[in-house]
């Protein structure tokens, strides 16, 4: 048993780095040509503007046509390094505090131009330090740098207020696309709704909602790429469209991941036509209780609830159903920044003794008053993967502590509103009282991306207090010894789990099926990354 | 067009209840497909009253070992994406769409019954008004209007306004349905108010209604006592319409995902979601629950269209 | 026709007013990776105009909306008006396939049965007729997806790639043929059943009775005065049913994963993008009191008591 556990750990996270399954690429037998049709599971992308967005919906489509300053290798997406794009290297001082990048020189832009310093510096000052009515989604995420300069022509220098290893990692975002500045300094909302950057893809055609097309371009900075003649993102939020488009080969792939039975049923459909990839997904799906309502204002009660999980078995149980599957806290399994397996079961909640962990829930409950066939109801998303599953699972956990919970979907609009009720008003009837929350990433970067739990982030839809967690995130963003900044997470971890303010309960995971013809993509820990489809390439003759 | 309405005589109440029972005979004489639609329309009732000692399961328990499960002896439907039992999902998904059918509809076209009614009795200004606000509501699709409403009304749950001991008195389903039927119940009324309008305006300057105006009665008890009795006829036909229409439109904007909400059973939910995902390897999760809708709709309208039939020939829906 | 628009204007607007939700919050938090300021989120609702009163919102609508400019879509920042300029074609093209259909089964269906009433054909005319109207859209196109799909053993399904027709016909109409289906056969099941009940309406009338007992060939009674008579009701219905197309389309384009009017619709409204919804319930409202309008005219044209009147 031990062995197996042992075993299944060891896998876990070897998939989570990509190193098992990767597909080995012979750097000699890419071929040239062909266009890859990959679907978009979305209904269309909001605005194209990557500085001010945060979904896929954006990233898919336009990310072929962008380049980034640095980016996580695409070739190794969990790697432990990050490698340049337009940036053809970089130095740290020693005191961690000044980044100089040096940036290729002979790139182009879609539309002739030549790309400098100026264009970098262009739109990184529209990430970090948006002018007034400029929406920057990552603004925070930099809230180290002190200024941006540009000594020459082909470097660019970042000054920080305070050493933070979390810099880098933010820095390769796959939302910071390098803009031209001439554009931007005729109409800075120009990226809004049109597409024009340096990448491997020049656009040919979008019409929002249907279909982007882009060909090759020419003047692409990297010799030989793409390998590709041209690209067509297709947009469909129905999985039946999507699987059917995969299954008939019209379409090579979709990239965001697709349910356990939908990926059993297209093997089974094609035999031998397909490629899977899989890997954790850098987003956790959580709890957060109303700690204004009673009885989950009672410490006792909200351990109760993550104590009644059976997160081992739920492991076990829903990756066959659902796409969620690795055990974890706070921060991605298997970050060497994660706490190890057995410090991790250590934690009120992540053991492996269900009966031992119900029973004390029970008691918990007990000491708090709370009597056996209490109710409540469980706030969802309409969203069934994984959303729904999982809250169904919960319901049923809680019902084995003597808990009588309903579940209620809510459709967009109306769940948003329910989490995003301004703290005065938690304890009104109509505010949820226990709700689905979740946490969802791009770059595997714990340090910040633990900041939604943070009581003075925005995601802190339970609104709770906690000047302990507050100081302890901002210790840990601040402190560059390796060592102790993993002790200052687990402080964190275990702060939050004493608290129960919000729990978690399985991290997503994420499987790609992609036709056997596409070639040269490898999957990340994120649907955000490696959407740039340079290195991708298409073995069409059979 | 032109829409005639026929003044019933009075006639004392023994008289009443026999030509009841022997028009209900002749109406299962003569229009067989109409009696064949009353049939359905019952049969669908008793399984919706009686959904607990009907369906085999409960809609709501999932069997965690079954999930996708073709039919067998167990589930004789076989189970959706997480192991619940499809026959019962769908037996309780005929209390879902009887509830808000006959709801919404007995509200929907009684307060356009009313407001018809008065607007036809005051006439000058008032009627202007009501009319005025009819054309805009009327040139709403029905759908889009039920769209927007839906997502305003919140669902109301018997601990926010009942206490404990009397929560009985709002079972769940109430809760989740509401905004559901304001949604259908709203479109509704001003399309009944305008049929019956139509045929109300001849009324008033019936000698009977002169006479009780004349003898001094209260606008209610005219309006109540006078005229609302004798536009019975365009009322039960635009009635049994919309219990057609408002099925079909909860049908609908719960395969939107933004009508009746999951755990609820319903048919348009069924519909939705993994039916849909996994038609290939098991159809009959999305014909099912699909013909219930249809067969429910149908039954309504055949029973409807011969009840208009031997009602009000003339007066089209 | 301008009052009912005006006040369809006002509903509409107040309407999306009371939806749940902050539009600019339900955009940036969708996927949930951001994390935004309040003062970011405020600056953002300011450029929509979202903080001001929503009379004084009203108003700045109203005055876009006379000079035909419908603003911007909160969603996706481009104007309304590109947005349903890029749907508008497709859903069009839907409606008037599927009322040609329509029309092309109703009318000598539905005369049909009204000649033969009471007969085998009548009674199979009319449960046809009936069923159409109670089969929802969406569930006679998930049929006709599954049915493609058995039939042609998943080596063929509809085009998930719009094109227009003026591009690629064939692949357009291959695309487009199963969704005019869908809608089309209720509204053609609506219309049949007009025509048949109108067409018996007329054969009872007295200048048909005269008609027979001077000795006319039925073929010219029928024709020429019998059918004449009965397209008014059946224009009716069929106008009124197209103004009304852009609601069942709202499903239908749901099942075939198209993105035209209703599928914007759908989102605008679960997203509380107001501008996109209120924009298009104006058109919708504006193609129904047209169409009355139209109607009204050909009324006229075709009935002398009223153009002579």
């Amino acid at each position: 048993m031990l062995i197996r556990q042992l075993f299944t750990a060891v896998l876990v996270s070897l998939v989570a780095f990509g190193i098992a399954l990767m597909p080995t690429s012979d750097a000699n037998a890419q071929k040239r040509g062909g266009i890859l049709t990959y679907m978009i599971p979305s209904k269309g992308a909001a605005s194209l503007d990557g500085h001010k967005e945060t979904s896929y919906a954006t990233i898919h489509p336009t990310a072929p046509f962008y380049s980034l300053l640095i980016q996580v290798d695409p070739s190794k997406p969990g790697a432990k390094e990050l490698v340049g794009d337009l940036a053809k290297s970089w130095t740290v001082s020693s005191d961690k505090k000044t980044y100089v990048f040096k940036i290729h020189k002979g790139v182009k832009f879609h539309d002739g131009s030549d790309m400098t310093s100026r264009d970098a510096l262009a739109s990184w000052n529209k990430i970090v330090f948006p002018p007034q009515g400029i929406l920057s989604a990552r603004k925070a995420m930099f809230s180290m740098v002190d200024t941006i300069t540009t000594p020459d022509s082909h470097t660019i220098v970042f000054k920080l207020k305070f050493a933070s290893p979390a810099f880098i990692w933010a820095m390769a975002m796959p939302f910071n696309y390098i803009y031209s500045a001439d554009v931007l300094a005729k109409n800075m909302r120009y990226y809004e709704t049109k597409i024009m950057g340096t990448g491997a893809f020049k656009l040919v055609e979008y019409t929002p909602k249907v279909r982007i097309r882009g060909e090759r371009f020419d003047q692409y900075f990297k010799p030989g790429r793409p390998y590709m003649d041209g690209i067509i993102g297709i947009f469909s939020p129905k999985q039946n469209v999507y699987v059917a488009a995969l299954e008939s080969g019209r379409a090579y792939s979709m990239f965001r991941g697709l349910p356990p039975q939908a990926v059993k049923d297209l093997l089974k459909a094609r035999p031998g036509e397909f490629v899977v990839q899989s890997s954790t997904w850098n987003c956790a799906l959580n709890i957060t209780p109303n700690s204004y309502k009673k009885p989950f204002d009672n410490v006792k009660v909200r351990r109760a609830l993550s104590l009644a999980l059976d997160r081992w078995g739920g492991s076990r149980y829903l990756s066959k159903r659902a796409i969620v599957k690795t055990v974890g806290g706070v921060v991605f399994p298997g970050h060497p920044l994660a706490p190890s397996r057995r410090q991790l079961q250590t934690l009120e909640g992540y053991g492996t003794n269900v009966k031992k962990n119900r029973e004390k829930a029970m008691q918990l409950l007990k000491e708090a008053g709370v009597p056996r066939g209490f109710k409540f109801t469980l706030n969802n998303r309409t969203t069934d993967q994984p959303y729904k599953i999982v809250g169904i699972w919960a319901v049923d956990q809680w019902r084995q502590i003597g808990l009588e919970v309903k579940q209620k979907v809510l459709p967009t609009s109306k769940f948003w509103a329910a989490l995003r009720r301004p703290k005065s008003r938690m304890t009104e009837k109509g505010a949820f009282t226990v709700s689905i929350d979740f946490n969802c990433q791009a770059v595997v970067n714990p340090t910040v991306d633990i900041s939604k739990y943070i009581p003075s982030s925005g995601a802190n839809y339970g609104k709770y207090d906690d000047d302990v967690l507050e100081r302890l995130y901002n210790e840990q963003l601040r402190e560059p010894d390796f060592d102790k900044q993993k002790a200052l997470l687990w402080d964190f971890q275990k702060r939050l789990t004493d608290q129960a303010w919000t729990f978690s309960t399985l991290w997503w995971h994420r499987t790609i099926v992609h036709n056997r013809r596409m070639k040269g993509w490898n999957i990340t820990p994120s649907h955000y990354l490696n959407m740039g489809l340079v290195d991708v390439w298409l073995d069409l003759d059979k | 067009m032109t829409e005639t309405v026929r003044v019933p005589a009075a006639a004392d109440d023994l008289a009443a209840q026999v030509s009841w029972a022997q028009s209900i005979l002749k109406f299962f004489r003569e229009k067989p497909l109409g009696a064949a639609g009353l049939v359905i329309v019952l049969a669908y009732i008793i399984t919706a009253i009686f959904a607990d000692y009907i369906a085999p399961l409960d809609p709501l328990d999932v069997d965690y070992d079954l999930f996708n499960a073709k039919p067998s002896l167990d589930h004789l439907l076989g189970t959706d994406d997480i192991g619940r039992d499809l026959l019962s999902r769908l037996i309780y998904g005929a209390r879902t769409a009887m509830l808000v059918g006959f709801v919404s509809s007995l509200v929907g076209a009684t307060l356009g019954l009313f407001i018809g009614v008065a607007s036809a009795y005051f006439g000058g200004i008032i009627d202007l008004i009501t009319q005025r606000v009819v054309d805009v509501f009327i040139s709403f699709p029905l759908i889009i209007l039920a769209l927007a409403i839906v997502t305003i009304v919140p669902d109301v749950e018997a601990d926010m306004f009942l206490p404990e001991y009397l929560h009985w008195l709002w079972p769940d389903i109430f809760g989740t349905t509401l905004p559901v039927i304001v949604a259908i119940t709203i479109p509704m009324i001003p399309r009944c108010a305008r049929v019956v309008r139509a045929s109300a305006l001849a009324l008033r300057e019936m000698p009977y209604v002169d006479a009780a105006r004349a003898l001094g009665f209260s606008h209610l008890r005219i309006i109540s006592r006078h005229m609302v009795p004798n536009v019975m006829a365009p009322y039960l036909i635009m009635l049994t319409a919309f219990m057609g229409q408002a099925v079909l439109l909860e049908a609908s904007l719960s395969y939107l995902a933004l009508g009746v909400q999951e755990p609820t059973p319903a048919w348009g939910l069924m519909l939705r979601g993994s039916a849909e995902q996994y038609f290939r390897s098991a159809p009959h999760a999305a014909i099912v629950p699909g013909l219930a809708i249809t067969m429910s709709v149908f039954a309504f309208n055949v029973f409807g269209d011969s009840l208009r039939d031997v009602l009000d020939p003339r007066l089209r829906v | 026709m301008f009052p009912t628009m005006f006040f369809v204007s006002v509903v509409v607007f107040f309407l999306m007013q009371m939806i749940p939700g902050d539009p600019v919050e339900l955009k940036m938090l969708g996927d949930g990776s951001g994390d935004f300021s309040p003062e970011q989120l405020t600056l953002e609702r300011e450029r929509y105009g979202l903080n001001d009163h929503p009379v004084i919102q009203f108003t700045n609508w109203m005055f876009g909306v006379v000079q035909l400019d419908f603003g911007v879509s909160i969603l996706t920042d481009r104007r309304v008006s590109e947005d349903i300029a890029i749907a508008l074609p497709l859903s069009f093209q839907i409606a008037i396939m599927s009322t040609l259909l329509a029309t092309l089964l109703a009318i000598p269906l539905g005369t049909l049965a009204a000649l033969r009433q009471d007969t085998w054909v009548d009674y199979l005319i009319r449960i046809f007729s009936i069923a159409g109207i109670a089969t929802p859209g969406f569930f006679l196109g998930i049929m006709m997806i599954i049915g493609i799909l058995v039939i042609t053993n998943s080596q063929w399904a509809p085009p998930f790639d719009y094109k227009p027709i003026w591009v690629d016909p064939w692949y357009n109409l291959s695309m487009l043929i199963w969704p005019a289906l869908a809608t089309g056969y209720r509204y053609s099941a609506v219309a049949m059943r007009m025509t048949r009940s109108t067409v018996l309406e007329v054969l009872r009338e007295d200048y048909i009775r005269t008609a027979r007992a001077k000795g006319l060939v039925e073929k010219i009674i029928i024709n020429r005065h019998a059918l004449t008579n009965a397209m008014l009701p059946v224009i009716t219905v069929i106008g009124i049913e197209f103004a009304f197309l852009i609601g069942g389309l709202v499903v239908t384009e749901q099942v075939f994963n198209l993105a035209g009017i209703g599928n914007l619709f759908v989102t605008a409204v679960e997203l509380k993008d107001y501008m996109v919804v209120q924009a298009l319930v104006l058109i919708v409202a504006f193609v129904f009191v047209f169409t009355n309008f139209f109607i009204d005219i050909l009324y006229a044209w075709l009935d002398p008591r009223i153009r002579y009147a």
